[in-house]
């Protein structure tokens, strides 16, 4: 049965809510809460959606992950760990721009491909600014190669990048799923955004330091403020890295593997939690929340449904094709808008669509592609865009959309490029 | 007791619509640490702070980080100059709202509130909001101190 006036409010609350988050005139985080609350109103008096299946709605796995992992980059943000090895990649650079470039971006990336990326660009930030400042050299090259990078490299883990934490718990894909699938193919779009980057910004990188000497002045154990905090923190990340390795063996949930580490950091560590907790990003898992609970309704109301028989109907597609299609549809819409609702709202359709008996397998790889890369390709299409570039609003070098739309979107295109290449190369791998 | 007795009524200010390279001339000819704005009316409309002056030659990351303590070496961000640009704003565009008293404010507010806000100058007005003079911390603290009975009974 097809009620139309539920699909057409729900549909009107979800397109208002990207509409208010893409043109940035509130909050995504409060527009997500009113939205929901909204939805959830709405679809009790209009009988397509209750309390009920809203609370359902909410995937706590991706939360409880979420939030393990924001603890214990919390508890290791104070330490001065991230400073330390900024400090560390800039003396092995020796002062050289594209081998600071280089460094600076390898450090980020892998720093985000276990921890959140955003969280890793925030800390990294400063630290470059004062790099290259003491180097005599323009932030910007090495600021824009590191939310870039970092955006890409993201989509290689399981816990690298937001929408693949939503996938892999949505498509019960594991942790050696992502490093078996994923990351051969972010190797080489990752590798293609460095050369590029280097190509794109080879005018400053052909600057030469005023100052080479002055890194070697800087002492990275002197950056260091809690040795104590970071062994143990690193111990506990260490340990639960091995566990993500085999969570699929022991029937365990990546949240539950998280947040056990994160209690186990927690008891150990004993940190101010007054002062921790206030590292969380609370807004980031509110959103979240608050998308599951606004789609829900989205799918309560049949829209979902509707939208996985339009694409199971759009004929004799190939497979192949879908999926190219789907990479490049999926990277638009997070440039522009993000990429988390949009993953958030996707996932119900490909679930849909496996119900229909279409081999959705490969689909779930060009959906985390898509979102990861799309978010190179505009100063809002990630979080780490985002900050990047107020931060650099404070210095001298402020980056401007403009700027963002010349070096960010060429990344995009070649990086989307690569992973639909690949994509088409290795689809009977994908599928399986 | 108040501000007025302690205060200094000859008082070296800028101009709103003055630029930032005439205001860094008078701090460093008058060798002082704050500045009033005043506009054309000799209404006290601002304060230019020597900070926030200096933080145009500062490099950008000392704003950006909690700690740089162990930054021993500054390197080629030693001496930064201000560009022609940042020189040619209006004295407006960088002051700060005025924490300012009543020339009929008593001695322990005003310290409370140079202490408060971490000044080391309070422009004093008049009703009218005309700019009389600028009591430092020092002069109000020593103000205060001079009434301690101790002090005074001496």
């Amino acid at each position: 049965m097809i009620d139309l006036t539920a699909m057409i409010v729900s549909s009107v609350i979800f397109v208002i809510a990207l509409f208010l988050i893409f043109t940035e005139k509130m909050n995504r985080s409060i527009t997500a809460i009113a939205g929901s609350a909204l939805m959830v109103g709405i679809g009790t008096a209009l009988e397509f959606y209750s309390q009920d299946e809203a609370i359902e709605a909410i995937d706590f796995n991706t939360l409880g992950l979420l939030f393990g992992m924001m603890i214990l980059v919390a508890l290791l943000e104070p330490t001065g760990f991230f400073q330390y090895l900024a400090i560390w990649a800039a003396r092995l650079s020796k002062g050289q721009p594209v081998r600071l470039m280089v460094l600076l971006g390898t450090v980020t990336t892998v720093l985000s491909m276990f921890l959140d990326n955003v969280t890793t660009v925030v800390l990294i930030a400063p630290v470059t600014v004062l790099i290259s400042e003491i180097l005599g050299l323009n932030p910007v090259p090495y600021l824009m190669a590191e939310a870039l990078l970092s955006d890409t490299g993201g989509v290689a883990t399981l816990v690298g990048d937001p929408p693949n934490v939503l996938i892999a718990s949505a498509a019960g894909f594991s942790f050696n799923d992502f490093l078996t699938h994923s990351l051969p193919i972010v190797l080489f779009a990752w590798l293609a955004a460095l050369f590029l980057l280097r190509y794109l910004f080879r005018n400053d990188l052909h600057q030469m330091s005023a100052d080479k000497d002055a890194v070697f002045q800087l002492d990275p154990d002197e950056a260091i403020n809690d040795r104590k905090t970071i062994n143990r923190v690193l111990i506990v990340l260490g340990v639960a890295m091995f566990f993500f390795f085999i969570h699929h063996n022991l029937h365990l949930q990546p949240s539950m593997i998280a947040m056990s580490a994160a209690s186990i950091a927690l008891v150990w560590v004993q940190p101010d939690l007054h002062e921790t907790l206030q590292r969380v990003e609370w807004n980031v898992l509110i959103f979240f929340a608050a998308l599951f609970v606004m789609v829900g309704g989205l799918e309560s109301a049949g829209v979902l449904h509707q939208v996985a028989e339009l694409i199971g109907n759009a004929g004799n597609l190939s497979p192949i094709v879908f999926g190219v299609i789907t990479i490049w549809v999926v990277a638009v819409l997070s440039a522009i808008v993000d990429n988390i609702p949009i993953t958030i709202a996707l996932i119900p359709v490909f679930a849909d669509l496996e119900v229909a008996g279409i081999n959705v397998q490969p689909l779930w790889w060009a959906l985390a592609f898509g979102a990861g890369f799309g978010g190179n390709g505009t100063i809002i299409g990630s979080t780490a865009n985002v900050f990047i570039a107020s931060l650099s609003e404070r210095t001298k070098h402020p980056i401007t959309s403009q700027l963002w739309n010349k070096r960010g979107l060429p990344v995009m295109i070649v990086t989307c490029l690569i992973g639909s290449l690949l994509f088409v190369l290795f689809f009977p791998y994908l599928s399986r | 007791m108040t501000v007025k007795s302690s205060m200094k009524k000859q008082v070296i200010t800028v101009l709103d619509t003055d630029d930032l390279g005439t205001a860094a001339k008078q701090f460093v000819k008058h060798h002082v640490g704050m500045l009033p704005v005043i506009n054309a009316e000799g209404k006290l409309v601002g304060v230019l702070q020597l900070r926030d002056l200096l933080t145009l030659a500062l490099p950008d990351f000392t704003r950006l980080m909690e700690d740089f303590d162990f930054v021993i070496s500054f390197g080629a961000a030693k001496s930064i100059q201000p560009s022609k640009e940042d020189l040619s704003k209006k004295v407006s565009a960088v002051m700060e709202p005025p924490v300012c008293v009543d020339d009929t404010c008593g001695l322990s507010r005003a310290f409370s509130l140079l202490h408060h806000h971490n000044l080391t100058d309070l422009p004093v007005v008049d009703k009218e909001n005309c700019l009389v003079g600028i009591a430092s911390r020092v002069d109000v603290g020593t103000a205060i101190l001079k009434n301690w009975e101790f002090i005074s009974g001496d």
